[in-house]
């Protein structure tokens, strides 16, 4: 981001820690990122859903508290969400999976007519799922630095700042997922 | 493949770019309101006063309204000063003012049935009347007009096939998975019981959606879920807590009441 934009950045931040119609113009710029960023780590769109929701929430929430301190809004906004992420598969991870002994729940809501349509899109994009469900077998810490690297095009440094990891580290993490994925897909 | 391979065919492929716009704008919504509320309850008078006076209830201010487990700031103030036998004086919003009198008429009680404490759902403020839609965790909906000028509720109705919110089908599974963990869920399924129905509980409406200067929503986040297990033409309602991954408390089908025709009813929005 150039310096202007920072700046601008910045003072939209202090005003929306006062006035939370400010805070809906951070929303709008980053919406579509954070969304867009979650959907490639879950490949769920309702997951993606609901991890934007509770990352925007979270962010409300917290936004008094932020300080302009070596991380950018953005950065800030993208480490939540990556935390939220890790949340989620932890999550899902410890489930019981008992549902097999259950009768099925009856389906008596539909899902929205979006929801169907933005799933139908995503099943187009087969050699992204396939790259993605290989990524999805790695620790987390491979999966966070590729796909912030290759789906969000962020520089080495953006995701140091968004990881709080050293540029260093982030390299290195990069070569060794790199080499972790490969071995998977092949 | 190489390294050099794998890199190319990373920065070639074709990333999905999908938004759903309507999560994209009630989520704006929801989030827009739940600020511009917590907003003006911080300029109340009446709410300064009574954070000074009692330093535990200043602590819970400092969280954020959806952490409470769902009640909404206006809910906090008008449960506590009930407590406290306060008048709310005109200094308040016509929101707080018409909760604050519905919730204390005589005739609200006797209407709800159901399990747990009576919670404001919903406020519509139109002139000098009010609207206000009230409930218990796990029971019916009462609907009660309030004339704000002789503080008096006016008609009460209960509701049925009332609209709760819907639970994710992630969400749904998960709360299905913590009711299994409890022993007496598991004997209830051994011996041929079934999953009817899962929705979050009133408890988990969290957070407050302004719509507009006059109404006031509670919205809802995951918290909590009701399962409801069905044996022998019996239901047991199985309240989870979906963050602590517990079960809170089981609900047996030997109530005062039966369960309420809207929650079989219930559609979600």
């Amino acid at each position: 981001m150039i310096e202007e934009e920072l700046a601008q950045e910045k003072e939209l931040v202090e005003r929306a820690q006062r006035d939370p119609k400010a805070f809906g113009e951070l929303y709008d710029r980053y919406y579509p990122k954070i969304y867009r960023y979650v959907l490639g780590r879950t490949a769920s769109v309702e997951t993606a859903m609901d991890i934007t929701s509770t990352t925007f929430f979270k962010a409300l929430t917290e936004i008094k508290r932020f300080r302009w301190q070596g991380v950018s809004f953005g950065a800030w906004l993208y480490r939540i969400a990556t935390n939220e992420i890790y949340a989620h598969f932890r999550k899902e991870k410890n489930n019981v999976t008992l549902l097999k002994n259950m009768t099925a729940l009856p389906s008596d809501t539909d899902p929205l007519d979006e929801v169907i349509e933005a799933e139908k899109e995503l099943e187009k994009h087969q050699e992204f799922l396939k790259i993605q469900e290989n990524l999805s077998n790695l620790p987390m810490k491979y999966q966070e630095v590729i796909s912030l690297r290759f789906f969000e095009n962020k520089e080495i440094h953006e995701i140091a700042e968004i990881l709080g990891k050293p540029d260093g580290t982030v390299k290195s993490l990069l070569h060794r997922g790199l080499a972790n994925l490969r071995k998977l897909m092949e | 493949m190489d390294n050099d391979e794998l890199i190319k065919k990373l920065e070639n492929l074709d990333v999905p770019d999908i938004q759903i716009e309507s999560h994209r704008r009630e989520l704006r919504e929801t989030l827009l309101a739940a600020a511009s509320v917590r907003g003006l309850q911080r300029e109340n008078t009446f709410w300064d006063n009574l954070k000074s006076r009692f330093d535990s209830f200043s602590r819970l201010l400092q969280q954020p309204a959806w952490k409470f487990g769902a009640t909404s700031l206006a809910v906090i103030v008008i449960t506590l000063s009930i407590a406290l036998g306060l008048q709310i004086t005109g200094n308040v919003s016509p929101v707080v003012l018409a909760s604050n009198i519905a919730l204390n008429s005589p005739e609200l009680p006797g209407l709800l049935d159901g399990n747990g404490e009576i919670r404001v759902l919903n406020v519509n403020v139109t002139g000098g009347t009010a609207r206000v839609i009230c409930g218990r965790d796990i029971g019916s909906i009462v609907e009660a007009d309030v004339d704000l000028s002789t503080r008096k509720v006016t008609r009460t109705q209960r509701l049925e096939g009332f609209f709760m919110p819907e639970l994710t089908e992630p969400l749904k599974a998960d709360a299905i998975n913590i009711a299994m963990t409890d022993p007496r869920v598991k004997q209830m399924v051994s011996e041929g019981g079934s999953v009817r129905k899962v929705l979050p509980s009133l408890s988990s409406l969290a957070g407050v959606s302004m719509l507009n200067d006059n109404m006031l929503k509670l919205v809802p986040t995951p918290g909590t879920a009701v399962v409801q297990v069905e044996l022998n033409g019996k239901s047991w309602l199985i309240q989870t807590n979906l963050n602590g991954r517990t079960v809170e408390r089981i609900i047996e089908p030997q109530l005062r009441t039966p369960i309420p025709a809207f929650w079989n009813n219930a559609k979600s929005f």
